[in-house]
């Protein structure tokens, strides 16, 4: 008789990276097809971008009635859509190289999502320390080093497009928020190296055990 | 590695095949492979105990250091 497969928490999450990747490829497709005008009016490209401190301050009723009350506006983030009449229009190499960066960054995040469903499909299979996965943690924190890289430069890219897009009047700039994307991959990718080295340890224990008769 | 496992001589002294005497060992017979190929990094009391009670020799007859060529002591 056939008992009934237990649900263990290895296998859900082998499920649920699964689907996160299938529908990480399915946005990653969608935004394509959005990008080169397949299935909409026509072409565009999107991204956030700051604007940063406008000339004058915002002079607003002081709380005591008395003196000056004046706020600055030094940041705020905004999706910026930048449409084409058509195709041809997009075909200019900073919007291509914007389009690169940005669904470069998307294919990392796939990628990542990939590399873990794999590893908890070892871990689902009973393959608890197999060097395979040593090498799959390795090739994520390597991904979550490069992928705020690819970020910060797809924003570069976005800021300078919207700022030659909107004739000097408002400055647009890249998001701060990219910068420090930027500090925490880096040390993401240190922590997740670390976990690598830690599954090195455990899969030449492992096989010592296995060896030891 | 300059351990050699010379179950294969004792063994062969004895008369008995890998099958006989992983049964009587309590082992599997692709383990006691892996200990006779001398892929094993390393074996339990338990092991060679077992081992030299059914082949009646001691851990000195199956085990062997040789040292290795161009490694200074």
């Amino acid at each position: 008789m056939k008992t009934a497969q237990s649900i263990s928490l290895p296998k859900v999450l082998r499920y649920v990276f699964l689907c996160l990747t299938v529908l990480g490829c399915i946005a990653l497709l969608l935004n394509l097809v959005g990008y080169f005008g397949i299935a909409s009016d026509g072409p565009f490209i999107r991204g956030w971008v700051t604007t940063v401190a406008e000339n004058k301050p915002v002079v607003l009723p002081h709380p005591d009635g008395s003196g000056d009350f004046k706020m600055y506006n030094f940041g705020e983030q905004k999706l910026v859509m930048v449409e084409f009449a058509n195709l041809s229009a997009l075909f200019q190499s900073r919007y291509l190289a914007y389009i690169l960066f940005q669904n470069l960054a998307w294919v990392l995040g796939i990628f990542i999502l990939y590399q873990m469903y794999r590893i908890f499909r070892n871990l689902d299979i009973g393959v608890t320390f197999p060097l395979e996965n040593m090498r799959r943690i390795r090739l994520i924190a390597l991904a979550v080093l490069v992928f705020p890289v690819v970020g910060y430069i797809a924003a570069n890219l976005m800021a300078n497009i919207s700022y030659v897009a909107q004739g000097h009047q408002i400055t647009m700039a890249r998001p701060p928020i990219f910068t420090e994307n930027l500090l925490l991959g880096g040390l993401l990718s240190l922590v997740i190296f670390a976990l690598a080295e830690v599954f090195k340890s455990g899969s030449q224990l492992q096989q010592e055990q296995e060896l030891t008769i | 590695m300059p351990i050699i496992v010379n179950v294969d001589v004792m063994m062969a002294k004895r008369k008995m095949s890998l099958t006989e005497l992983a049964s009587k060992v309590d082992i599997t017979p692709a383990n006691l492979s892996i200990l006779k190929t001398g892929k094993a990094k390393a074996i339990r009391f338990a092991t060679l105990e077992a081992i030299c009670k059914a082949l009646d020799c001691q851990p000195g007859d199956v085990l062997e250091y040789v040292a290795e060529a161009g490694k200074s002591e």
